[in-house]
């Protein structure tokens, strides 16, 4: 039962991978060492939850602070799970104000906004230091049974869907970039997702941080992919 | 030496094909980041040195935009990022102050530079295009003198032009663009012409006219064939010929024109016959009013050049006027002197090549043959033909609805 479930997230997987929706600078010459300083720029206005009330009562949360319980919760887990690659620190999710927004390419048809660091500021984290790169959510979205390419590929958003009923899935999208701190460019730009599966349409909290460390894991992914 | 030719390829690498505007008496805003590596004073001196046409120049630093806090991390973005292996385009600024500004150049040349290692950049910018429009390198050892006169030469060597005032940049800004020259219009025009008409034409048998071109007045009632015989019978038929006419055309296409146009044709009398000593002169001014319907077709190779083919059939109405005067009283109302219709009625069909220089002005050149006659049984000129050629000159009035 368990290897089925593997083999489901598996295929997942490789259906996330083949489509390689990455945007990288001419600059980029791979993804940071290890001991590297990055940033990572807290979720805050990038945190999209959909279907609030379902959530709330799956996960037993109340329904006013589901917005910043699950915001929070998610925080920590990405903290967490980028600690394990680099030299880590939080950058406050306020730094966000001062981005200016922009609009970035990654195929023929699929495009994100993105909020990026002015020309020439370097940002600092929360203990006023610099990190050489900062790593980038600009949006985050969390829901049942949605692809990222209806989100992000124009020619197929608002195309009429059948929604069913039953949920099958947990779904994560998120948009990130990995941004050169000192000199202030967009080194790697990418879309990354999961999908998980529900079973008899309850989740819990253990299946909530399996999801947000899956789209990571997609992320990182996506990072560390060879540059062809 | 290895480090020489690496610039030089350098230079090649940077150098990109279109060179900027040069403007007589431009303005030139020196902005740098770091220390200054070129006085104002010492570039307008490199430009005057290098191209003698440039005028005189105004040459200072960019104060404005060194002070301007926003553009000034631009300017430290661009020293940290600049590197060879980019394009100008991942040299462009993010931030909408920063291009609003850019845009704001009008002619002006904005020359960015700075120092980074063991080399200096420069880089111009222009209200065209945000990314920088051109970008050179040199090493920071080579004498500054020299480097700024391969700046001025690389860049501002070309011809000056005139700089614009803000109305005329404002017109060239609403300047027609290729799509629009090449939208139809419509046309308004009028024209004096002269040229040459006769009755023969070219390529035809001379047999054909050979008994009405040699026949003479003597007698009305003798002339042969009088019921058909033509006004050439009677008439010198080889003329010069001038005329006056208006005309409009629709889309390029289609087209009207009036046109009124003399000749004047002497009486072909029989010298060998007495009766005529007493002329002093008998002639016939003709006057042909026609009304052309005209199609056309429009060619512009060049932007101030049209050249118009068109074909045209018209309705002609000629009129004779008599011009007698006598040496001595005699009687010419007999039987000697032929009364030619009161007005003759034909057609025309002309081919003909207009060619409009810088939209009003055009010469227009003209061949064709017409046809006039009358009803009239017994009557002279019952089928006058006669070919001619013409040239024109024409002003025109055109606009797009």
């Amino acid at each position: 039962m368990k290897n089925s479930q593997l083999l489901i997230a598996f295929a997942f997987l490789l259906i996330s991978c083949s489509q390689n929706f990455t945007n990288t600078h001419k600059m980029y010459k791979g993804a940071p060492a290890k001991n590297e300083s990055i940033g990572f720029v807290k979720l805050g206005e990038a945190f999209m939850l959909t279907r609030a009330n379902w959530f709330a009562e799956k996960l037993s949360l109340n329904e006013d602070s589901i917005y910043k319980d699950l915001e929070n919760i998610s925080d920590s887990i990405i903290y967490s799970e980028l600690s394990k690659q680099w030299s880590l620190s939080a950058v406050p999710a306020n730094k966000r104000e001062s981005f200016s927004r922009e609009t970035l390419k990654m195929d023929k048809t699929i495009f994100i906004k993105t909020r990026l660091p002015e020309q020439g500021i370097e940002v600092a984290n929360e203990n006023g230091v610099v990190p050489n790169y900062l790593f980038i959510i600009h949006e985050y979205t969390v829901g049942t049974d949605f692809e990222a390419e209806s989100f992000y590929d124009y020619t197929k958003a608002n195309l009429e869907m059948t929604q069913s009923k039953k949920v099958k899935n947990l779904s994560i999208i998120a948009t990130w970039t990995l941004w050169d701190n000192k000199k202030q460019i967009p080194l790697k730009s990418g879309i990354a997702s999961s999908q998980t599966p529900i079973k008899n349409d309850s989740i819990d909290m253990n299946l909530f941080i399996k999801a947000t460390k899956t789209v990571i894991e997609q992320c990182l992914k996506k990072l560390y992919l060879s540059l062809s | 030496m290895s480090k020489k030719i690496i610039f030089i390829a350098f230079l090649a690498l940077n150098c990109y094909a279109a060179s900027p505007t040069v403007w007589k008496d431009g303005e030139f805003l020196l902005w740098n980041y770091g220390n200054a590596y070129v006085a104002p004073a010492d570039f307008c001196f490199a430009l005057r040195y290098v191209n003698e046409r440039i005028g005189n120049p105004n040459c200072y630093n960019a104060g404005d935009w060194e002070r301007d806090t926003t553009v000034a991390l631009y300017a430290k973005w661009l020293n940290a990022n600049l590197n060879k292996n980019l394009k100008p385009e991942d040299l462009r600024p993010r931030n909408q102050h920063v291009i609003e500004k850019m845009r704001s150049l009008k002619d002006k040349n904005l020359l960015y530079s700075t120092i980074r290692n063991d080399s200096v950049w420069f880089l111009l910018f222009d209200e065209a295009t945000i990314d920088p429009a051109k970008i050179l390198v040199f090493p920071i050892k080579e004498d500054s003198t020299k480097t700024v006169r391969k700046i001025a030469s690389k860049w501002f060597g070309g011809s000056p032009q005139r700089r614009l005032s803000d109305e005329e940049r404002a017109r060239k800004a609403r300047e027609p663009d290729a799509y629009y020259a090449a939208q139809p219009k419509h046309d308004f025009w009028f024209g004096l012409a002269t040229g040459w008409s006769r009755a023969k034409i070219p390529l035809t048998p001379n047999s054909w006219y050979k008994r009405t071109l040699d026949s003479r007045v003597k007698n009305y009632q003798s002339a042969r064939d009088s019921a058909s015989a033509s006004i050439w019978n009677y008439l010198e038929d080889s003329s010069p010929i001038h005329s006056v006419y208006i005309g409009g055309a629709l889309y390029n296409f289609i087209g009207l024109e009036l046109e009124l146009r003399r000749s004047e044709h002497k009486v072909k009398i029989d010298e060998e016959n007495e009766i005529y000593n007493g002329l002093e002169r008998w002639n016939f001014s003709r006057y042909e009013l026609m009304l052309a319907l005209e199609f056309m077709v429009a060619f512009i190779p060049h932007k101030s050049i049209e050249i118009k083919p068109y074909a045209s059939a018209s309705i002609v109405y000629s009129f004779l006027l008599e011009d007698m005067s006598l040496l001595s009283a005699c009687d010419y109302d007999c039987q000697y002197r032929f009364k030619p219709e009161i007005y003759y009625r034909g057609v025309a069909f002309t081919l003909g090549l207009r060619t409009a220089f810088f939209e009003n002005y055009a010469i227009n050149l003209r061949t064709g043959i017409i046809n006039r006659g009358t009803n009239k049984q017994e009557a002279i000129g019952r089928s006058t033909i006669d070919g001619f050629v013409s040239a024109g000159l024409e002003y025109h009035i055109r606009w797009i609805d």
